[in-house]
């Protein structure tokens, strides 16, 4: 076999080992069943459908301390016929749920407003998370929808860059870890 | 470069696993740089690898020893890793399960729970306060009165916050210490259900500072009846001096369970860094090995190349000398000895054409030389022979040399004598020795004159013996020749010519006193003078038999069929008075020969005469003529004559073939003398024998010299 053939043929494997082993895309615990988008000048309202679940040990991780950061990220998109989706505009959604032991309450934080709120359980926590009905994006100039066409991608993940180093390698190969959902592309009729 | 590189971002995962604030959100990244870090050197190394592989088997003098290097210098690095990695590996598993000590867990756990039951009994006191302050608004119905004393309740109690609220949620009036608080704390549903049914909510919660507080929840009844059940919410911070207590417990608690948590986790990370960085190490090793022993067997690879080029003969190999160290001075010396086998190499090419320019010479000189000259090593193997050994010998010099002295003999049966003389003398281990020796052999009889020396033993082509030999046959025949020539011309000379008067003496006296003297006298000088002239005659006959014997033989050939002549010669016996059985047994594969007819029946007619002589007294006597080809080319034509007599007495037989020797009273003893001379001069050989049957007289002449042109054997091998 010629040395250069072979080179190639090893770094495809190497290649495919590491895809191979990259964290999946496809959550399992959120899942956005559906987003009803309607504009008002500079403002995008945002009415989700969320369907969120934590697994039993990211309950347990919540339990012993370990605070779980969960991230909605938004993503304003406008659809060009030849090239690729231009994204317009970014908006994250932070929300923390951790453990107060003293008080034996889960502690939803809103990363953006810094309110509040607490819960007697993990579940009634996230389920606090994904009952919101409403996000007001804020944008920088009016949506021309009658000209062009736009869409709303978005997902919710957990954030693992915060969460501790130990951690974030479960995140790759536990599947108890595999929360986040995939993106998902809406369109912006009105 | 990229040791550097994977070295660097090693610093930076260790970093990044020791929680730096800048480096930790890149954790994963820095981790999967890493491995494939590792990788692609683990690939590069591969390839390495692969490639010294390749080159090993194309030719292990260039990297038997870089693999060598290369192993060891990996063994002494690579294992005490390993052992390292192990027991580090094993100090760090066990290190962490040290921080898990069960009575600093129970020691928390009871921290936590004496932490909550204290702050609720805190909170159980707070219920009991706020009862007793919802009773205060059972009377008071107006906003501002409501007010004013939810102000007072506040400050007199110390709350954070105080508020009245319908049953519906919506807030009657409120006080707050916070006065940037524009809104005071809604109820959830959940509670207000609590509330409508009449039941009090406690709770004890985080607020956004991190601390704790109390939210207590009471109905509050008015004696009006038409005025609806209000709620008074109360949320009260745990006092300051409980609350750090609080928080430090809260923390210990939450930081020790979040530890235990991680636990497993946390072994994982530390040994995967230890083991990234082992991997890591290990590679960088084995890729500093590969360098480094290239770089050590670089130069003796060169040597070794060096080496292999002066052995294929390129003299003027130079290597370059690269560093000052042993390798340089080792380099510098094979230089050196280059330049002298370049020298030596040299010399001994002028040697060696000086050697062949005095061997061609040699070589000419001996080829030039009419003399053969034959020289056999010391084990009598045939090392040289030139050119006239073929001519005179008549071999073939490409079938001879080499052979051993048996094989000679075996191949060319007339050399025998040759051999038998080397080998005597090789035996007696004599100094020199001449001899004269004759061959019978394809050109017939040969006299050799032959001189052996033996060879000084010099090293180990020394020993051995040179034979020189000339063919002296024609020399010993004009020799011979002019020997018997002049003695019969002195014979002739000085014996035929007193003879002559003798005899004319003799008739004279005969003629002119024979009528003178008496009668009684005459019978007397008759028979004297006719005695006189009888045996005078009988000199003269004797003298011209000599003088034909002594005369040389000339040869006339002409083509001739021998059986033929052979049969008309006995017809004329056949026709004699002696009766004789002649019996012919002729080889009728006898081709055409290049005989002198003449000379041919003089050899018939004296060796027929002989037999002849020999059976006058036989009662049968038979004569049996026998003519035989042995081979064409170096063979022989062979006539046999038996006859069924006496035979020849045994003191005769060695020399029956000498003049004047005879066993017949009438003879000259002269007849086999010529027919010896006549085969001589044919180059045949005559013998003489007896037999059970009587005498045998066989004469065998060499074919090569008989055979017409058209049969010439040389012409044939031309043709």
């Amino acid at each position: 076999m010629n040395v250069h053939r072979a080179k190639g043929l090893l770094c495809l494997f190497v290649l495919a080992s590491l895809v191979g082993i990259t964290p999946a895309c496809e959550g399992a615990g959120f899942t956005i069943n559906n987003v009803a988008t309607k504009t008002d000048d500079r403002t995008l309202h945002v009415y989700p459908d969320f369907d969120l679940m934590l697994s039993q040990e990211v309950k347990k991780a919540i339990g012993h301390g370990i605070p779980i950061h969960i991230v909605i990220e938004m993503v304003l998109t406008q659809r060009r016929p030849l090239l690729w989706d231009s994204d317009i505009s970014h908006w994250h959604f932070p929300m923390t749920i951790r453990y107060h032991s003293l008080t034996r309450q889960f502690i939803v934080v809103n990363g953006i407003t810094n309110i509040i709120t607490n819960y007697p359980t993990a579940t009634e926590a996230i389920t606090a998370i994904g009952s919101r009905e409403l996000f007001s994006l804020q944008l920088d100039r009016p949506l021309s929808i009658a000209d062009v066409q736009y869409s709303l991608k978005m997902r919710v993940r957990v954030d693992d860059r915060l969460l501790p180093i130990p951690l974030r390698l479960h995140t790759f190969t536990d599947q108890d870890w595999q929360l986040n959902s995939t993106w998902t592309q809406w369109p912006i009729i009105n | 470069m990229l040791v550097a590189l994977l070295l660097v971002t090693q610093y930076l995962f260790s970093l990044a696993t020791q929680h730096s604030p800048t480096l930790s959100p890149y954790y994963t990244h820095l981790l999967w740089l890493n491995i494939i870090g590792i990788v692609v050197l683990t690939v590069l190394i591969s390839f390495n690898l692969i490639h010294l592989y390749r080159q090993h088997r194309r030719s292990k003098l260039e990297t038997s020893l870089t693999w060598r290097l290369l192993g060891r210098f990996a063994l002494v690095s690579i294992i005490p890793l390993l052992v390292i990695y192990y027991f580090s590996s094993q100090f760090l598993s066990r290190g962490i399960d040290s921080w898990f000590d069960i009575h600093i867990e129970q020691a928390l756990d009871d921290a936590l729970m004496l932490s909550q039951s204290s702050i609720e009994s805190f909170k159980k006191d707070l219920v009991t306060k706020v009862e007793a302050n919802a009773q205060q608004f059972e009377t008071h119905n107006n906003t501002l009165e409501i007010i004013q004393l939810l102000d007072e309740q506040r400050e007199s109690n110390d709350y954070q916050e105080i508020s009245l609220i319908d049953l519906s949620g919506r807030v009657i009036a409120s006080s707050q210490t916070d006065p940037t608080k524009l809104l005071p704390e809604t109820l959830p549903e959940s509670i207000l259900g609590l509330l409508r049914r009449e039941e009090q909510f406690s709770k004890i919660e985080p607020d956004e500072s991190g601390g704790i507080r109390f939210r207590i929840v009471v109905p509050v009844y008015n004696l009006n009846p038409n005025i609806p059940t209000r709620i008074l919410q109360v949320l009260q911070p745990l006092p300051n001096r409980y609350a750090r207590l609080a928080d430090n417990i809260e923390a210990a608690t939450v930081g020790f369970a979040k530890l235990e948590y991680l636990r497993e986790p946390l072994k994982f990370s530390f040994i995967l860094t230890l083991t990234l960085i082992v991997l890591m190490t290990i590679t960088m090793v084995v890729w500093i090995a590969i360098f480094l022993s290239r770089r050590l067997s670089a130069p003796l690879r060169e040597l070794a190349l060096g080496t292999e080029s002066i052995a294929k003969g390129n003299y003027d190999t130079q290597l370059q000398v690269t560093s000052d160290d042993e390798f340089g001075i080792l380099t510098e010396s094979f230089n050196d000895m280059a330049k002298q086998v370049k020298l030596a190499q040299r010399k001994t090419q002028s040697a060696k054409k000086r050697a062949e320019e005095e061997h061609t010479y040699l070589d000419t000189v001996l080829r030039h030389l009419s003399s053969g000259v034959m020289a056999f090593d010391k084990r009598l193997h045939l090392r040289t022979a030139n050119q006239a050994t073929e001519t005179i010998l008549r071999i073939k010099l490409e079938e001879a040399e080499s052979s051993p002295i048996k094989d000679l003999e075996a191949k060319f049966q007339w050399l025998s004598p040759i051999t038998e003389m080397v080998q005597s003398c090789t035996d007696q281990k004599l100094e020199v020795s001449e001899q004269e020796l004759t061959l019978y052999g394809p050109s017939g009889r040969q006299v050799l004159l032959c001189r052996i020396t033996p060879l000084p033993v010099h090293g180990w082509f020394g020993g051995g013996c040179v034979v020189v030999f000339d063919d002296i046959t024609t020399l010993i025949k004009v020799q011979r020749n002019a020997a018997w020539g002049e003695v019969a011309r002195r014979l002739a000379h000085e014996i035929k010519n007193p003879l002559t008067p003798i005899q004319l003496s003799a008739e004279r006296i005969r003629s002119k006193y024979l009528n003178q003297l008496p009668i009684e006298q005459r019978a007397t000088l008759d028979r004297s003078t006719r005695t006189i002239t009888q045996q005078v005659e009988s000199l003269m006959q004797m003298v011209n038999e000599f003088a034909n014997y002594a005369r040389p033989v000339e040869m006339n050939p002409i083509e001739v069929d021998l059986n033929e002549l052979i049969g008309d010669v006995i017809e004329l016996y056949r026709n004699s008075q002696q009766v004789v059985n002649y019996h012919l047994e002729l080889d009728g594969s006898i081709p055409m020969l290049m005989l002198d007819t003449g000379r041919l029946r003089q050899i018939m007619n004296n060796l027929i005469i002989n037999a002849l002589d020999a059976l006058e007294n036989s009662d049968d006597p038979t004569i049996t003529i026998t003519t035989t080809l042995a081979g064409k080319g170096d063979g022989w034509v062979e006539i046999s004559i038996q006859d069924n007599g006496p035979g020849i007495p045994d003191n005769l037989l060695d020399q029956v073939f000498e003049p004047y020797v005879t066993s017949k009273p009438k003879g000259t003893g002269l007849g086999l003398a010529i027919v010896t001379r006549i085969v001589e001069e044919l180059g045949g050989v005559i013998r003489a024998y007896n037999n059970s049957l009587g005498a045998m007289m066989t004469i065998a002449l060499p074919y090569r010299l008989l055979a017409s042109i058209q049969e010439k054997p040389d012409q044939k091998g031309k043709q």
